[in-house]
């Protein structure tokens, strides 16, 4: 079977790469990403899928229909990029989907355009392959996820997936992993420390006390060359009277099982002990949210948590899945996310967290080069992650082939 | 009229084309070759388009199809509730029909005023008593999951076993009624087959079980599959790859080999595989006589009948050591009639009513 | 001497005193429960001169079950054994005949653990209490595996790649070869024959295992067990023969290997087609009843399948034997509990074998008293029933070996 999946990646390869150059070359920031989301359900369209439509909150959806109501893969990306930034510190155009050096140049190359391409082709691999299916293959493209709230996919889970009657029994994203088997990563949280006071001096005073203490925190932690478990931004002042208010923005590390509540109290505590004049301010902690609204015009409020989540490396998702590369002659490489840079996030906690999906990541982008300029994904890793990716779906909703092989066509 | 044959294959679509005049069918087709697949893969539409080329039109066209389970006894038409059957059978062949509905279609679009017949390899085994095609295990689970042994090489079968009784009426008088076919293809496979039914074959529920193949092992015990899962953590999708890709008469010569090449050429190493393949065919030749209650003859067929030659030899002299009152002694046949010609000619009844 | 036998189970420990070489039974017995402490206590049940005798005894292993069995014969200084022997089930490739029992093998002994988990470490606890304890007496190892070690090369390999055939050790090892050469020896005595001249095909069916052994002068040519226990024929609750496809099927998609194992090992083979017995001596009356109509068909196809199985490695068998002998067999043999007990499978796994020279005498094959000769008269290959008897040929065989020795 592994030849048939190999020999049609390899007549797809040049479709696959010209529908991931088309993505790189259409900006797509949260909550604009209309052109985007026409160029993945024209491409779908194409392919062939069973049934594709868009949701009320912008999101993608393709599905290949199995022959049975269940299991059901869902394989996600999100259509969203973060800003290119200043277009002068890029050597390459950033819209430019340039090619060279074996690399696709471009913002959000790898976070998560190559992903995203490699998702929508991998299904239609198995689709031209002719390969039954048992389950359901829904490949959801999702908006608004850099911001930080996930509305995207929630909205997906919540709303579109429920009434096309579909429930995921695994989900696999293609969020950056360098081709490695990725089974989860800490989680971040945006706390913002509200102080206020009737008096002005003393209220900054004790927003540079905290802020101080804050920065003390995260210095320590550079210095021990650990992750970046803390940072903190210098304190604003949103009012004068009849109160002073300041708000220092704090992003925070979680780690599983780390609670919300108890990381608040602690961060509360940590400020508090900062403020030198108890008695003539107030210190309130509270996770900062965000109003969103989809290209579509549908306004939600996210909180700015993500959550940390693992899946059992050694359970069924982990185990078939690497079973499936294993067979298929691809390198497997069990690991976790870094998420080295504030702000990253994937949307595995809501998968897992709130809809108790087992959930891994499969992609070809590099972790080290997102959420900067000069961001590509290396063009063969395209290619692959669609052979391999059809792999693990197939092991996981494919119907079974053992004992036959294509010699005998 | 013209009748169009089309063989799917893993390099390509193999097509025959037979112009019928007056006379009998002749032994070979008038037109024959391969539409090849690219390396990329190909849909079978760009084939059979190469191939409408080459023919003003088909009055009939015959599709040989790998799999047809205890749905078909015989070759079809196809009507609508064939695709259907086809369509359900898919689990048991996913490999196969596919390809074989797409092919159907395909057919359809590029001939759309031919009728379409489906000849199926399974069909001959669609009848065979229970004794034979049931396992050792829970009746619930053999039933939910369709598990029931079939042979895959029913058409070679067939004619090869037509032929033998012809032969052996020419030669003796007496038609052989007990017969070992013994297809020797990329997949061998030996069937016993008594009035021409078949009451013993050596497929399994998928082609894997049997004989050794060029690259696949053959029967083998189910306790090493058990034993590597677990010493190695190799997930069933690798042990897959290795039985049915990396064994068999390969992996006992050290690299990839032909059945005609094993005993054609006298490498040493050849020398195991060989010994190993012969003794393979003898285990299931005495089973097939206790399966029949005795044997008259022995037939060869499939691509590399010729190679039947040698082997005939050894595995008559084996039977009749082992049944020494068989009267005249077991004879063995070697049977290359081209499948497609077999095909055309069981078609012909069909066309003319 | 007095040769102490033994025979573990995973749970049990049979044990038999023989005097030798008259091979008359002393006492016999068997330690039950043996292993974590269960609701029922583990005991010992010890026969001797027609008595019986049972005491609770606690054993928490198949060491301390020894050391509860010796006691008990060390009582008495006419029960005190001479030397012991032991029935191993598998030997591997390590140890190809049976053998004498030394610091240095016992080492190597080790390494059969994992060839036969459930039923070689017992075993091999039991030796190593042995030399701890009574280092000067002389045991001697009988392997299941040793008769098959004469399978010539193409009869003991599988096709599959190099790594799996050397690395890992995936080759046919056959079993129950202690009572396939015992049963061939006594025919060949019934026979009036040399056991080297001897040419035949024995049919071990068990109410637990079965497998056919095909014998060319006298020695193992073929068996159907494999690799492991698992391969071959239909039988109690294993399944025998089976599509790899299938295995690999199951095990992704019906719960992974250990499941499977259990599914293919436990819950198949009689118990599994019949869904109620995984005794075929159930099934053949059952196949009588016309009750229940459905359980009537099912049953009957039952034993169809189980039967027709052994008939096809029958006929196999007498084919390659007679190809490597030259001439067709000699004898046909039945042994252990069904091929002893149960006509109608004899009966109806050598019908319509006239054409190897075979026939059955309906009769004789109605004979209880063993052996018996089954075979009519004008049959051209005999066929014997013949009681197996598992300790006495391990009595036998080291009674041998240490007389060798010395």
């Amino acid at each position: 079977m592994y030849d048939i999946l190999s020999k049609r990646n390899h007549g797809l390869k040049r479709q696959t790469l010209a529908f991931a150059q088309q993505l790189v070359s259409t900006a797509g920031y949260s909550g604009q990403e209309t052109e985007v989301a026409n160029l993945v359900l024209r491409q779908m369209q194409q392919l062939g899928y069973d049934k594709t439509l868009q949701d009320d909150f912008g999101n993608i959806v393709g599905i290949l229909e199995g022959r049975e109501a269940e299991p059901t893969v869902l394989l996600t990306c999100h259509m969203d990029t973060v800003s290119a930034g200043d277009p002068k510190a890029w050597d390459k155009d950033p819209f430019g989907a340039q090619i060279s050096d074996g690399r696709l140049w471009g913002c959000g190359a790898s976070d998560c355009k190559g992903g995203l391409a490699a998702q929508v082709f991998a299904a239609a691999l198995l689709k031209k392959s002719l390969l039954p299916l048992r389950g359901n293959l829904v490949v959801a493209v999702t908006t608004c996820e850099e911001a930080g709230t996930s509305a995207g996919i929630r909205h997906l889970l919540e709303a579109t997936l429920p009434a096309l009657k579909l429930t995921p029994t695994y989900a696999i994203l293609g969020e950056p992993t360098n081709l490695g088997l990725y089974y989860g990563h800490d989680g971040w949280m945006e706390v913002n420390i509200d102080i206020q006071g009737s008096s002005l001096f003393e209220v900054d005073d004790a927003a540079r006390n905290i802020f101080d203490q804050f920065r003390l925190f995260s210095n320590e932690d550079t210095k021990t060359g650990g992750l970046l478990n803390l940072s903190a931004q210098a304190p604003v002042f949103l009012s004068n009277t009849p109160l002073r208010q300041a708000r220092i923005r704090l992003n925070r590390r979680l780690i599983d099982h780390e609670q919300v509540e108890s990381v608040m109290g602690q961060v509360k505590q940590q400020a508090l002990q900062a403020v030198h004049q108890k008695d003539h301010v107030t210190v309130s902690v509270a996770v900062s949210s965000q109003a969103q609204t989809s290209y579509t015009g549908v306004t939600t409020l996210g909180r700015h948590i993500t959550h940390a989540w693992n899946t059992d490396p050694f359970g069924v998702l982990m185990e078939r899945s690497r079973q499936a590369l294993e067979a298929a002659g691809v390198r497997v490489r069990p690991g976790k996310w870094q998420l080295g840079r504030i702000g990253m996030a994937t949307a595995g906690g809501v998968l897992t967290k709130e809809y108790s999906i087992p959930t891994i990541g499969y992609g070809p982008g590099n972790e080290d080069v997102i959420h900067a300029p000069n961001e590509y994904v290396e063009v063969d890793k395209i290619s692959e992650a669609v052979y391999g990716t059809a792999s693990i779906v197939h092991s996981l909703i494919g119907v079974p082939v053992f004992g036959w092989t294509s010699d005998s066509i | 009229m013209s009748i169009l044959i089309l063989e799917p294959k893993a390099q390509g679509l193999r097509y025959s084309v037979f112009y019928l005049t007056e006379q009998p069918l002749q032994a070979q087709p008038d037109v024959s070759g391969l539409s090849p697949l690219m390396s990329s893969g190909s849909d079978w539409i760009d084939l059979l388009e190469d191939i409408s080329e080459c023919l003003v039109h088909a009055d009939a066209i015959a599709i040989r199809v790998r799999y047809g389970g205890d749905r078909f006894n015989g070759p079809v038409s196809v009507e609508p509730h064939v695709l259907d059957t086809l369509t359900t059978l898919t689990p048991q062949a996913p490999l196969h029909l596919p390809g074989t509905i797409t092919l159907i279609e395909s057919c359809r679009a590029v001939f759309p005023a031919a009728p379409i017949y489906l000849f199926f390899d399974t069909a001959l085994f669609a009848d065979m008593p229970d004794r034979e095609s049931m396992y050792g295990i829970s009746s619930e689970l053999a039933h939910e999951m369709q598990f029931r042994r079939f042979g895959f090489q029913g058409l070679y079968h067939q004619s090869a076993c037509r032929f033998a009784v012809q032969q052996s009426r020419r030669d003796q008088a007496q038609p052989a009624a007990k017969i070992i076919s013994v297809c020797l293809e990329p997949n061998p496979e030996i069937s016993a087959l008594t009035g021409g039914h078949p009451v013993f074959v050596t497929g399994g529920i998928t082609p894997m079980e049997g004989l050794p193949s060029e690259t696949g092992c053959g029967d083998i015990d189910p306790g090493i599959i058990l034993s590597l899962s677990e010493r190695t953590g190799w997930g069933p999708e690798r042990l897959n790859r290795t039985l049915s890709k990396e064994s068999g008469l390969g992996a006992l010569a050290g690299h990839p080999v032909t059945l005609e090449a094993l005993y054609a050429d006298t490498r040493p190493e050849y020398e195991q595989a060989g010994q190993f393949f012969k003794y393979k065919l003898m285990h299931a030749c005495g089973a097939a006589t206790a399966a029949m209650g005795g044997v008259d003859a022995l037939v060869f067929s499939g691509c590399y009948a010729r190679t039947g030659r040698g082997l005939g030899e050894s595995l008559t002299q084996a039977l009749n050591t082992a049944t020494p009152s068989s009267g005249s002694g077991i004879r063995f046949y070697l049977c290359e009639e081209a499948l497609a010609v077999s095909m055309a000619r069981a078609l012909l009844p069909r066309l003319s009513r | 001497m007095k040769l102490l036998v033994f025979n573990c189970g995973s749970s049990s420990l049979k044990y038999k005193l023989l005097n030798m070489p008259d091979c008359t039974e002393l006492v016999g017995g068997e330690a039950q429960r043996v292993g974590p402490p269960t609701a029922c206590p583990a005991c010992i049940i010890h026969r001797t001169h027609g008595d019986e005798m049972q005491w609770e005894v606690p054993m928490a292993d198949h060491a301390q079950a020894f050391e509860a069995v010796m006691k008990i014969l060390m009582q008495d200084q006419d029960l005190t054994p001479d030397a012991v022997g032991h029935r191993l089930v598998h030997g591997g490739t390590l140890f190809k005949g049976h053998s004498l029992v030394s610091k240095e093998n016992f080492e190597l002994l080790q390494q059969t653990r994992v060839l036969a988990p459930l039923h070689n470490p017992p075993a091999i606890e039991l030796i190593g209490a042995c030399l701890h304890r009574y280092p000067d007496l002389p045991q001697v190892m009988i392997f299941d595996t040793a008769f098959h070690s004469t399978l010539p090369a193409h009869a003991r390999t599988y096709a599959v790649p190099a790594q799996w055939r050397d690395e890992f050790g995936i080759s046919k090892y056959g079993f129950h070869g202690t009572s396939h050469q015992y049963v061939a020896t006594q025919a060949a005595d019934y026979l009036g024959m040399d056991m080297t001249q001897l040419n035949a095909v024995s049919c071990h069916l068990g109410s637990g295992g079965a497998s056919l052994c095909a014998i060319s002068g006298g020695q193992s040519i073929d068996n159907t067990l494999g690799y492991s226990p698992l391969q071959g024929l239909i039988m109690s609750t294993r399944c025998g023969d089976l599509d790899q496809a299938i295995v690999l099927q199951l095990i992704a998609h019906h719960g992974g290997h250990a499941c499977v194992e259990d599914l293919l090992n436990k819950r198949s083979g009689v118990l599994g087609m019949t869904g109620s017995t995984s005794d075929i001596r159930d099934v053949i009356a059952a196949s009588l009843d016309t009750d229940n109509l459905e359980t009537h068909h099912q049953m009957n196809r039952a034993l169809q399948i189980y039967a027709w199985r052994i008939k096809k490695y029958l006929g196999a068998y007498l084919t390659l034997t007679a190809s490597a002998a030259g001439r067709p067999v000699d004898v046909v043999i039945f042994t252990d509990t069904i091929g002893e007990t149960v006509p109608a499978i004899r009966w109806i796994v050598c019908s319509n074998m006239e054409c190897f020279g075979l026939t059955i005498d309906h009769d004789r094959n109605q004979q209880t008293r063993l052996p018996a000769e089954i075979s009519a008269p004008d049959s051209r290959i005999r066929a014997l029933a013949i009681q197996t008897n598992e300790e006495l040929a391990i009595a036998r065989y080291a009674f041998q070996i240490i007389n060798t020795d010395l």
